[in-house]
């Protein structure tokens, strides 16, 4: 197994250089700016590229359900992972529109649905359930020798759902769900009276645990999901609620390191709206804003990442997917529409939008 | 469903809303679907009901253990395993319901703590036999106990399980008082879910009562839209957690013990339950969701998917060997099988058909997010 060290995962290694070597560059206007993942009316299930008028670049078929997706940071490569408890994950390259190479988690290990590149590329990072021995890791794979799988960090959690690298580049906010899941039994949730949520600051290096936030112990069943970081570095967190549908338990909190989550507290119409349940959050206008979805309620907003006031909402029905545009969010529906905040861009009807959408990074 | 049966109902589904619009037209009314008036009758027919009669099956069965910790014997033991074999039966009927008041108190895993992979919920049992742990004995400690040892389960075990056989006998004493708190813990957890639905405050009134104000249900809509989850839901976990986990990927990989209450020859018998308390909510004829031809036409379709299923089940169920034996048998296992296929086309029906002809979008996102 090969070894890393700060240096070299702070400086990459020789991996830029591969890829320029089998991506050339293309700056085209047309090429994608976005990767999403959709089922189609036939049952299949697609990686998409979205260019920035929402038409589709590029469509690559999947072996099965798509979740989110890895993207290089300079724009070559998308990781396109299976949804939890898939195993596949599949290497495109973003410019050709093509697939180059499929991969799956090692065995006892299913993929969350979520990871990020790290080391300037040379690095894949993705959240895995290593279901036998019910805890959670981040699976390693050396980006330079075909992603073959060269280590895995602990969790600090169990169920971890999405994992981001944070701006500094070398610390990893995990959102451990706390739900136990095992493949024998898809989709069940299985200790859901015990299930203890966290949020864990990881060094992405080492895997030491930096930190811990956790919900209060009333609120134990607030299965922390997606992350988002803002400009000020606050890692912004979307919870679903598995407790008594008439709580009110807060579904969206900031954090940093070393500190408690602090919930926000939305007003009443806004917060059943949501349903106890965020599909989806996004850090847009260069993270000075956070924006969230629940597929569940049909609703999409947006607050100021300062105050945490909400700017926007609209109610679409199944809106899930969201990602960065600039100075506003693409937002993504089951019905096949993308809407650039709340304008409508684009329409594909034979799709279904699924859960996450990828910026590819030129263009946030 | 075939082209030319999709053609059918799809005229019919036509046809039927163009009566009704014009029905409507004429008396100035603009909805064509009553759904807060279904929501409020299939609430009182059917899901309340259906919580009644697992009430009045968890009493019995409560009742029966007291009778036969008081007199050990054949007859008392024989007894209490009839009635816990009618607790399952009711409880197959309201499984499904795992919203609302299931989730309260964790209700729903302190009844039926399952899928247990690992045995757990076993092992707990075992422990408490093994060490004669009184406070597993008193109703209010083993409610503070985990929830694996408090609910049919556990139950199961302790009427059907290694040891039972002492229930008949004066040594199984500390055996039949653990089990006398356990079926009196589910009754008092079966009276909570009821008063969940009923009391005044209750989901039930949650449900009828949907507007902005409403802390759950908005509009009358998302409360068919959790019933059709609810029973899409039960159905899907029929398939993949109960049938598919328990056959295996081939066939000398069968785990019999994996379907629930395999133990005591009762996995067939509830699982049938469980397609039952699907067809009175959607293929009800007291209880039409849908205008009545479409309802007709969508109720036969779905009758006939989940029919093929109820009928391999009760053939099965016939079968005088034990559930292990008869998972050993290459013809039963094909036959579990093949009822994988009906079960995905009854989900296809709810989720697709009767969504679309509720006007319900439910949605890739929302019915099964991550």
């Amino acid at each position: 197994m090969r070894s890393f060290t700060r240096r070299s995962i702070l400086t990459g290694g020789s991996a830029a250089l591969f890829f320029s070597s089998i991506v050339p560059p293309h700056a085209s206007a047309e090429k994608s700016a976005w990767i999403a993942c959709a089922k189609t009316n036939g049952d299949g299930y697609q990686a998409v590229g979205l260019k920035r008028n929402g038409r589709v670049h590029f469509i690559v078929n999947l072996p099965g359900r798509g979740h989110g997706a890895a993207v290089s940071t300079e724009g070559a490569l998308a990781v396109v992972f299976a949804r939890r408890p898939g195993r596949f994950a599949l290497v495109i390259d973003i410019a050709r529109g093509k697939p180059l190479q499929m991969f799956e988690s090692s065995q006892g290990r299913h993929f969350s649905g979520h990871g990020f590149f790290a080391a300037r590329d040379t690095l894949l990072y993705s959240t895995e359930n290593d279901f036998d021995n019910e805890r959670g890791v981040l699976g390693i794979y050396d980006a330079c020798r075909s992603f073959r799988r060269v280590g895995e960090l602990e969790s600090h959690g169990v169920g971890p759902h999405e994992a981001i690298l944070l701006s500094d580049g070398c610390t990893i906010a995990v959102a451990n769900g706390g739900i136990l899941t095992h493949p024998q039994f898809p989709r069940a949730k299985l200790n859901i009276p015990s299930m203890a949520p966290s949020l864990a600051f990881i060094d992405a290096i080492d895997g030491r645990l930096l930190s811990h936030a956790v919900p209060p112990t009333a609120w134990h069943k607030l299965s922390i999901r997606h992350l988002a970081e803002d400009s000020a570095g606050r890692v912004w967190l979307g919870c679903q609620y598995e407790g008594d549908a008439r709580e009110a338990v807060p579904l969206i909190g900031r954090a940093m390191l070393g500190r408690d989550i602090d919930w926000l507290e939305l007003d009443t119409v806004t917060y059943r709206s949501l349903r106890q349940y965020i599909g989806s959050l996004a850090s847009f206008d260069n993270g000075q804003r956070i924006a969230f979805t629940s597929p569940v309620g049909g609703r999409l907003a947006a607050c100021d990442a300062a105050s945490g006031s909400v700017q926007m909402e609209a109610a679409y029905p199944d809106i899930c997917g969201l990602a960065p545009a600039g100075a506003e969010f693409l937002a993504a529906d089951g019905a096949g529409n993308l809407w650039l905040g709340k304008t409508s861009l684009a329409r594909h009807p034979s799709l279904a939008w699924d859960n996450h959408i990828t910026v590819v990074p030129e263009h946030v | 469903m075939t082209g030319a049966r999709r053609l059918t109902t799809t005229i019919l589904l036509l046809f039927a809303i163009f009566l009704l619009s014009q029905r409507a037209g004429e008396a100035g009314n603009t909805a064509l679907l009553p759904t807060k008036s279904w929501v409020a009758i299939v609430l009182e027919t059917v899901v309340i009901p259906s919580h009644k009669g697992f009430v009045a099956a968890a009493s019995d069965t409560a009742n029966s253990l007291v009778e036969l910790c008081a007199k050990p014997g054949s007859e008392t033991l024989e007894i209490a395993r009839d009635r816990f074999a009618e607790l399952v039966a009711a409880w197959a009927n309201v499984e499904l319901y795992r919203f609302g008041p299931a989730r309260i108190n964790n209700l729903h895993d302190r009844l039926f703590f399952w899928p247990d992979r690992r045995n757990r919920g076993l092992r707990q049992v075992l422990r408490l036999i093994a060490t004669e742990d009184v406070s597993a004995t008193d109703i209010a400690s083993l409610k503070q106990k985990s929830v694996a040892t408090q609910g049919l389960p556990a139950l199961e075990f302790l009427l059907f399980g290694s040891g039972s056989e002492t229930l008949a006998q004066a040594e199984g004493d500390y055996h039949c008082r653990y089990a006398r708190a356990v079926a009196r813990a589910i009754d008092d957890h079966a009276a909570a879910l009821l008063a969940g639905w009923t009391a005044s405050e209750g989901h039930a009134k949650a449900m009828t009562t949907a507007s902005p104000g409403n802390p759950v249900y908005r509009t009358p809509d998302e409360a068919v839209h959790e019933l059709l989850r609810a029973a899409t839901a039960q159905l899907e976990i029929l398939r993949d957690l109960k049938l598919v986990s328990m056959l295996g990927e081939t066939p000398t990989k069968t785990k019999p013990l994996r379907a629930p209450f395999a133990r005591s020859g009762l996995a067939l018998s509830a699982m049938g339950g469980n397609i039952d308390a699907v067809l009175s909510l959607f293929a009800n004829a007291d209880v039409p969701v849908l205008p009545v031809l479409v309802q007709d036409s969508y109720a036969a379709s779905l009758r006939f998917e989940l029919d093929q299923v109820r009928s391999v089940f009760a053939k099965l169920d016939t079968d005088p060997r034990g559930w292990k034996d008869l998972l050993e048998v290459a013809q039963v296992q094909e036959k579990l099988r093949y009822v994988i296929y009906p079960l995905g086309g009854a989900i296809r029906i709810l989720q697709q058909d009767f969504a679309s002809a509720l006007g319900l979008t439910l949605g890739f996102n929302a019915m099964d997010g991550d």
